[in-house]
């Protein structure tokens, strides 16, 4: 057996466990028909040379937990034609992508994609739109969204991936 | 052998229906990128006011906030309470709420979708809801401008000062009115829609037919955001631009702002990027109901177009 082969195999089922334990999991990959509709008419599988939804769902299928890793999780234009062109019920590839993004996050990757989108977040911590211009919510309406934001768990996360973000840029340098 | 027949197209009756007339009562929420473009939320309100609609607005609603998922930076609570939170804003004046952003309306109905997720999700949003003294609203449905307005087009046509008679335009839906996570959202055939062209037909437009109409306008939601080379986003969008050049239309037509906004600005991205001039002005539906209704200049504020859109206003003959 491969190295490479043994990596699969050992990750296999910490990558389905952990797709399984995520609040939108409900997918059913085996349930796949490899009949590649998500991948003609996806925008990202004609820009990107390894974007290719049938194939990350064959990669989850064989437990390949070095998608994580793989940039290409980041191509997804996320405009979910693959989910109303998808001739099985109980996959939704737009939340595969979403989930996968998460826990790659949660493991460390890609964290340089969120350093246009992180201070997005702030705007809307701080005024409850997204905008750089004030906002326009009124004082008490804007105090419960902020309690919202706070009981939760959003303003964790925004803080976490900042500092994870700050971390990893400072290794880079 | 026969002749290849069109593929015929399917629309939701039951959605179709549920559209509230120009008469009902409707809640108008409003999106953060229209900011960037005030004409289509001055265009929708004071368009719907001349057609004896008054679109109920608060500054109690905070953004659509559904999208934060697909940012990968909030947690599907936060999301779930905030969008319940907006539909108790709604819920004040109508059931019935209105939009002019894809993304408002998408991040709406796939919360609707996760809300009937299951592993007591609905449960943990109520308890979060309890804590700020709001309550889980479960019959407010959210239209899109472009459903409201198809619906009630024999009054556009009534009440417009001119006709597109003569204006080539080419229309764009973009992916977040074709595609929903609750199907009982889609109004029109996703692979097959044609409510614009029969709104803007009605209206005597010439409708260009490009062999990219449905692909995305390369914004991709945050792929623009994602990479700081944007380069798959602008190949999109080059591809969709270049699709639509051929049959120099007048103007395109956008649901969407964040979809304007990236189409608009794109342009002088992919001269840089592409050596390749587009010059194609971008209209949102509202703003060009707007002028086809001669509402005045400040109320359109078209000057913030990138790519100018005077000869196109010229053309229909304008005065605001």
């Amino acid at each position: 057996m491969t190295a490479d082969k043994t990596r699969k195999e050992e990750g296999a089922t910490s990558l389905l466990n952990a797709i399984n334990q995520h609040p939108l999991a409900g997918n059913d990959y085996l349930a796949c028909i490899q009949c590649g509709r998500c991948v003609g008419s996806c925008p990202a599988a004609k820009v990107s040379e390894k974007f290719n939804m049938r194939v990350i769902n064959q990669r989850i299928i064989e437990n390949d937990t070095t998608l994580l890793a793989d940039e290409t999780i980041w191509d997804c234009f996320y405009c979910q034609s693959c989910v109303n062109l998808c001739p099985r019920d109980n996959i939704d590839s737009y939340k595969t992508i979403l989930i996968l993004r998460d826990l790659a996050l949660d493991q460390g990757h890609g964290l340089q994609h969120m350093k246009n989108i992180l201070p997005i977040m702030r705007w809307y911590i701080e005024k409850g739109v997204l905008t750089d211009g004030p906002s326009w919510m009124e004082p008490r309406a804007l105090d419960e969204v902020r309690k919202i934001n706070e009981i939760t768990g959003l303003n964790e996360r925004v803080h976490g991936l900042e500092q994870k973000l700050r971390k990893a840029s400072a290794a880079k340098e | 052998m026969d002749e290849k027949q069109p593929r015929r197209r399917t629309i939701n009756e039951e959605r179709l229906n549920a559209i509230p007339a120009m008469s009902d009562k409707i809640f108008y929420f409003q999106g953060c990128t229209e900011r960037a473009y005030p004409g289509i939320n001055g265009a929708f309100i004071d368009a719907c006011k001349a057609m004896g609609n008054t679109p109920v607005t608060s500054n109690e609603q905070s953004c659509c906030t559904g999208n934060f998922l697909a940012f990968n930076t909030a947690p599907l609570e936060t999301v779930l309470a905030i969008t319940q939170r907006n539909y108790n804003v709604i819920k004040k004046a109508s059931a019935s709420c209105v939009t002019t952003c894809n993304g408002c309306f998408s991040s709406f109905h796939n919360c609707d979708a996760y809300f009937r997720h299951g592993d007591g999700i609905q449960a943990r949003v109520k308890n979060v809801l309890k804590k700020i003294g709001k309550t889980y609203i479960e019959d407010v449905i959210v239209f899109h401008a472009a459903e409201f307005l198809y619906k009630n087009r024999d009054l556009l046509v009534q009440h417009a000062k001119h006709t597109l008679d003569g204006v080539k335009i080419a229309v764009h839906y973009g992916c977040h009115f074709l595609h929903q996570e609750d199907p009982r959202a889609l109004l029109d055939d996703f692979e097959n829609p044609g409510i614009l062209e029969e709104l803007l037909g009605g209206l005597q437009a010439s409708i260009v037919e490009y062999r990219e109409r449905l692909l995305c306008c390369g914004a991709g939601l945050n792929q623009r955001m994602l990479h700081d080379d944007r380069i798959n986003s602008l190949k999109i969008t080059r591809r969709k631009l270049a699709s639509i050049k051929q049959h120099a239309p007048d103007a395109i037509v956008v649901v969407c702002p964040y979809c304007l906004l990236h189409l608009d600005s794109a342009q002088a991205e992919l001269e840089v990027e592409f050596d390749e001039t587009f010059d194609i002005p971008v209209l949102h539906l509202t703003e060009l109901i707007g002028i086809l209704f001669d509402l005045p200049p400040e109320v359109l504020q078209l000057a913030v177009h990138r790519v100018p859109v005077d000869a196109v206003v010229q053309k229909i003959g304008y005065q605001g």
